[in-house]
């Protein structure tokens, strides 16, 4: 639909309406909120990877503080259960009843009267472990004599996943030559700055949870299926939220916990994760192993690729997710943004003795990126031809779309060639790389990397029903009402927590009714308040809760015509929405103030035309065309150098062309992607989860666990390109993820060009820590 | 991650603090904190008493004076950094700002942290570097230990329980040279390896110290590297043959392992040595 | 002197945001817990309890520190602004005001600590601040979200605003 003459907000720089909260302290995250009579929860988690649980002794337990253990709560589990056939299924329980299968699966829960006499009670907890031996690599838990982690099962694989093109033999054979590799991404996690946080009451028969998640309405149905009770009973309330990432995009036990404890005990228990538990006890994710060949013709030409994926899921499969989601989505998306069609890959999601695995910005397609990407690089330089011109020749070119990718996936527009021509322009590239060469001639390692994707985002209802969660969720739902007084409040199902959705969805859907923002209010959060829907992952919610709230925006225009052509005695199609209110083209003496107008439909039902409800409220909900998603893409490129002495690598500059279609609002997307690509290099270069052989994880402090600070992080040019998607609502795409996915290669690619000058190498591990630099160093010498 | 219970006891003259640590065993002195409290915090120090020294006046100054510089226990990495040090201290400008991160400079203290003895601290490995005294007072007297002696062990010092670190003292001798390098993750982490090299003139001819860090349970001097920087000799052939390894055990941890450590511990020197030669 | 046993209570008095407090707290009790829970300040936030993240930083005598490092009792006789202390009367300051304008925020959690260690860097200097410097000055300050960019462009902003 079509509005002319309208003030436009969408593309507009506008500041945040969210942010004043925040710069003044008022931010209300979990630990901020007090309710009378409140006490503090504390876990006793298990210091053993795998063992029998023989005993737990409360008896010194100070006065006053309550306990419960997995007996007490043995019934309730959270089911992460996938559709796909074959999938071994496990609950996984609240708290560990007779086994524990991670380091820092909860065992015992404390409840007193502050976070200091609680941790102190959870001291006096003894419980006596059976130690069984702890299986912590793929390797191991694949083995034919491994021990089951979960002792029902035939094996420790979840599901093991095959999918091959139809024509993949005849196009491998097409390819003659081929370069190959294992590609590993190590285990890393979000790690929001706010740890989790938990605050459950029961009030006047309702199970209200404040909790801080990404998912309020997905969390409300785990927590009303573990403890069986109608959902109508749950009331789950994310309020603001100290960063997601998708960490705090799973149920998880502790706040189910909550739940039962302040039943059982009747007062509200708060709970409020510390860094170490954090570490510890939220879901990891990443760790992806790639084994991978790139076929290509004599002219650099791709025809096809065969790679197998191995992720380490962890001891239990999360909801909602499941335990297929990484391999699932590593095996649809590898193929890049390449036109070749021969494709042969092997999945298999392994359940191990660590934490569980859930969702991180980017899911799975940092570690495709990376493999894709390398495999071209190592291609390119096998055939001599410039890296970027050896993707330009291979891309799906703009006169293909849209494209049905080697992966299953129709990749509906973009500017993937012209990205190329746009980067190269604007950082000189020709100029870059000849200095560059020049430079290392001199002896300094100095380099350049890249990485171009495409990104499914907005997916819906079709592709997450084609990935066998146990809830198909791809709608999402925005309720609208526009008060007497002509102020809107959208009510919708997704979650803000740093991506300005307070801002955009007004945006988006206020400039349909020609509201300036300060009319506009945004709630989210409280399931009380908003209708179903799943929440804020996967680049979705501007396109999905935007577009709902679009559309309901459009029903209310609707109404208002109609109105309002009644009382200003003309004709619908000639009405104009702005700031001031509606008024007829051509006449502007004849308008109305939209308080005015609202004033007189809520109050004046004599003065309205026939058969017109005196209301303007509408619910809609929007399962994005088209259900398999509509497709971003971006190229990055960085330069480092490295210091040869100690393998330090320094990221000099980094740029970013991307297309994100319509931009509601630029600065906004821009966030979006700085905040993605430090994530991004701190994967590339610095963070880490390390787990040894028996199963402890060795990285719980930040001291251990390095996270990019302002040093670490170089200046991040950005430039937009725009090509709308063809089906959703304005045209929107979803972006939120995307700067996290291409940095583990171009860091990658940047270091192994820095080392060209020393010898051949194949950088093929991130994080490229200090010490496997300076290994590939040595490396590169002996070859040169 | 909230501390055990203790008592706290905060003194407003240096000789009540002395007399709680002499007579209580388990109390322990809390200095800018940047170090113990994260000790607390993680309930892996539970101390019975913790002995502020806030309120305990003097011991937070650096004075110059005949040839040396005196700097109190209580002062901060930060005062370190705004200091108008004269010649020659140039490795302790480079290792100061190498510390943390500002914020724990304004709090973390030279006695604190020389008490503390991280062995990837930058301030243990450059007092040794300077042959500085550290000066320790008790209930029972007072005393100076030489660095290179008063580093002991893995966060193991010849402090005793009872003691505190009230200063740390540092000689200028005449034709002072200093020159530092470090290679950490990030900027303001531990060192992965770290070096401090120091010459100067003496009555017996140049001196040199090659003191290296993060590559032992204590800052280890290196007296063949010693000898050589002091007659000008090149470091080159006695570090490719493998110097440091003859006098540093390093530990292999998550960040780095022992032979990486020993790699760029010798680049470390490399680049500390070049800045008092060139 | 004071000498207060494990179970006991010791009384703290300091100045927050240029109001007199006089309170009671055990030994134990941290400084960001007493004056977040005591004092209501929800403006200091709680990312690590071990020094490194930045984000319960606030100013103790004009200088910035880690109130996760610090007990409550050693803040007697201190001076100490935290993010509440930036704004009156709900008026956002010009620091604060560029970062809204500069969109140096997004879930909020290191803002004020962020905020914070800016203030300490803008009243120790004098001019336009460059890039290294502001990067240097924030380096102990961890943001998830932003990948730093755009609070680097804020506090530039802020720099350049008050010599206009």
């Amino acid at each position: 639909m079509t509005i002319t003459n309208e003030p436009r907000l969408v593309g507009a720089r506008v500041v945040r309406v969210e942010d004043p909260r925040f710069l003044t302290g008022k931010g209300r995250y979990i630990a901020n909120h007090v309710l009378p009579g409140m006490r503090h929860a504390r876990f006793v988690r298990s210091p053993f990877a795998h063992a029998r649980i023989t005993g737990i002794d409360l008896s010194g337990l100070p006065e006053g503080v309550a306990a419960f253990t997995g007996q007490d709560w043995a019934e309730y589990s959270i089911e992460g259960t996938s559709r796909y056939e074959g999938f071994q299924a496990a609950p996984m329980p609240i708290l560990a009843v007779d086994k524990v299968r991670f380091v820092g699966e909860p065992v015992v829960m404390v409840v007193a009267d502050d976070p200091y006499t609680a941790e102190d009670a959870a001291e006096t907890v003894l419980v006596d472990y059976e130690p069984l031996p702890a299986v912590t690599s793929v390797e191991q838990a694949l083995r034919e004599d491994a021990p089951l982690i979960h002792e029902d099962w035939t094996s420790n694989l979840f599901v093991p996943r095959a999918y091959q093109s139809p024509g993949y033999e005849s196009e491998k054979a097409a390819g003659p030559l081929s370069v190959q590799g294992r590609f590993i991404n190590g285990r890393h996690s979000g790690v929001p700055l706010e740890n989790r946080a938990v605050l459950a009451e029961v009030r006047d028969d309702e199970i209200v949870v404040r909790t801080a998640t990404q998912i309020p309405h997905l969390v409300k149905t785990a927590i009303a299926n573990a403890m069986k009770v109608p959902e109508n009973t749950v009331r789950v309330i994310s309020p603001d939220v100290g960063g997601g990432f998708g960490v705090k995009a799973q149920a998880y036990p502790e706040e189910v916990a909550c739940a039962l404890a302040s039943r059982a005990l009747g007062v509200p228990v708060k709970w409020l994760e510390d860094r170490r538990e954090h570490f510890l006890a939220s879901h990891h994710a990443r760790d992806h192993v790639h084994d991978a060949s790139l076929h290509f013709t004599e002219e650099g030409r791709i025809t096809a690729l065969t790679a197998t994926v191995h992720t380490d899921m962890g001891a239990y499969s999360v909801f909602p997710w499941t335990a297929t989601m990484d391999t699932g989505m590593a095996m649809g998306i590898l193929p890049g943004p390449y036109k070749f069609t021969g494709y042969k890959v092997e999945g298999y999601p392994t359940c191990t003795n660590k934490v569980p695995f859930g969702a991180y910005r980017g899911v799975a397609r940092p570690a495709a990126c990376f493999t894709i990407e390398r495999l071209v690089d190592w291609m390119a330089r096998d055939r001599g031809i410039d890296r970027l011109e050896a993707r330009r020749m291979n891309l799906v070119q703009p006169e293909d779309f849209p494209w049905n990718s080697a992966g299953g996936l129709v990749y509906d527009g973009g500017s993937l060639v012209e990205s190329i021509d746009v980067m190269k322009e604007w950082i000189d590239y020709d100029g870059l790389v000849a200095r560059q060469a020049e430079q290392r001639k001199q002896g300094r390692l100095v380099g350049l990397g890249m990485a171009i994707f495409t990104e499914q985002s907005a997916h819906a209802t079709e592709e997450f029903s084609k990935r066998g969660v146990p809830i198909v969720f791809g709608y999402e739902t925005a309720t609208l009402r526009l008060d007497s007084t002509g102020h809107l409040t959208i009510a919708a199902s997704i979650h803000s927590h740093g991506q300005g959705l307070e801002t955009t969805l007004a945006q988006f859907a206020g400039e349909v009714l020609g509201l300036p923002l300060d009319r506009v209010k945004v709630v989210f959060g409280d399931t009380n308040q908003v209708a179903y829907g799943s929440g804020t992952f996967a680049s979705r919610s501007a396109v999905l809760a935007g577009g709902a709230a679009r559309l309901a925006a459009v029903d209310i225009r609707r109404k208002l015509e109609k109105i309002a052509a009644h009382l200003l005695e003309a004709s619908e199609e000639d009405l104009i929405f702005t700031e001031e209110g509606v008024s007829v083209k051509g006449s502007p003496q004849s308008n109305v103030t939209m308080a005015e107008l609202c004033r007189i439909t809520y109050q004046r039902p004599d003065l309205l035309p026939e058969g017109v409800t005196p209301t303007l409220e509408a619910s809609r909900t929007y399962d994005a065309p088209p259900g398999q998603g509509t497709f971003t893409n971006a190229l990055h490129v960085g330069t480092v150098e490295v210091d040869p002495g100690t393998g330090q690598v320094t990221l000099d500059n980094y740029w970013v062309v991307e297309d994100c279609g319509v931009m509601i609002n630029p600065l906004i997307v821009e966030g979006q992607i700085h905040g993605g690509v430090a994530q991004g290099i701190g994967t590339a270069m610095f963070e880490e989860m390390i787990y040894d052989e028996d199963g402890q994880l060795l990285t719980t402090t930040f001291m251990d666990y390095l996270l990019p600070t302002a040093k670490d992080v170089p200046y991040i040019g950005t430039k937009h390109l725009e090509t709308p998607s063809p089906s959703t609502e304005g045209g929107l795409k979803g972006m939120g993820e995307g700067g996290a996915i291409a940095p583990g290669a171009v860091v990658a690619g940047a270091v192994e060009d820095a080392l060209s000058e020393l010898g051949r190498v194949w950088v093929s591990q991130i994080p490229l820590t200090p010490e496997r630099v300076l290994r590939y160093i040595h490396e590169a010498k002996e070859n040169g | 991650m909230k501390p055990p219970p203790f008592a706290y006891h905060r003194p407003t003259t240096l000789e009540e603090a002395l007399d709680r640590l002499a007579t209580d065993e388990g109390a322990v002195p809390l200095s800018g904190g940047q170090s113990l409290v994260p000790l607390l915090n993680m309930r892996l120090a539970r101390p019975t008493t913790v002995v502020d020294l806030s309120s305990i006046p003097g011991l937070d100054s650096i004075t110059s004076d005949e040839g040396s510089v005196t700097i109190g226990g209580k002062v901060t990495h930060a005062a370190l950094e705004r200091h108008a040090w004269p010649a020659g201290f140039e490795a302790l400008i480079e290792g100061v700002k190498r510390i943390g991160y500002p914020a724990i400079r304004h709090k973390g203290t030279v006695g604190g942290s020389v008490a503390h003895a991280d062995p990837a601290a930058e301030l243990p490995c450059l007092l040794v570097a300077f042959d500085a005294e550290i000066g320790l007072a008790s209930s029972s007297g007072n005393r100076t230990v030489p660095a290179d002696d008063f580093f002991v062990g893995y966060y193991e010092t010849a402090r005793r329980h009872d003691e505190i670190v009230t200063s740390v003292t540092i000689r200028i001798p005449p034709g002072l040279r200093s020159g530092f390098a470090e290679v950490s993750r990030r900027t303001g982490d531990f060192a992965l390896a770290l070096a401090a090299v120091a010459t100067w003139d003496s009555t017996d001819g140049r001196q040199a110290r090659v003191v290296v860090g993060g590559l032992d349970v204590r800052p280890r001097r290196i007296p063949e590297l010693e000898q050589r920087l002091a007659s000008g000799a090149s470091l080159e052939d006695a570090l490719a043959d493998g110097v440091l390894a003859r006098h540093v055990s390093p530990s292999s941890d998550i960040h780095a392992s022992a032979d990486y450590r020993l790699e760029v511990g010798a680049e470390m020197v490399r680049r500390a040595a070049q800045e008092v030669t060139a | 002197m004071i000498d207060v046993p494990a179970e006991g209570q010791v009384t703290v008095e300091f100045t927050v945001n240029g109001v007199h407090h006089s309170v009671e707290t055990s030994p134990r009790m941290l400084l960001a817990d007493l004056l977040r829970e005591r004092l209501g300040l929800t403006g200091i936030n709680l990312g690590c309890e071990h020094g490194y993240c930045g984000a319960c930083t606030i100013l103790v005598n004009g200088e910035s520190v880690r109130s996760c490092l610090m007990l409550a009792a050693s803040a007697d006789g201190a001076e100490i602004t935290t993010v509440e202390g930036l704004s009156r009367n709900g008026e956002l300051n010009p620091l604060q005001q560029s970062f809204q304008e500069a969109h140096g925020l997004q879930c909020g959690f290191c803002t004020p600590g962020m905020l914070l260690t800016a203030t300490e860097l803008l009243e120790g200097t004098e001019g336009p601040l460059e890039e290294d410097q502001i990067r240097e000055a924030i380096s102990g300050n961890i943001c998830r979200c932003t990948g730093y960019v755009f609070i680097v462009d804020a506090i530039r902003r802020a720099s350049e605003r008050r010599d206009a």
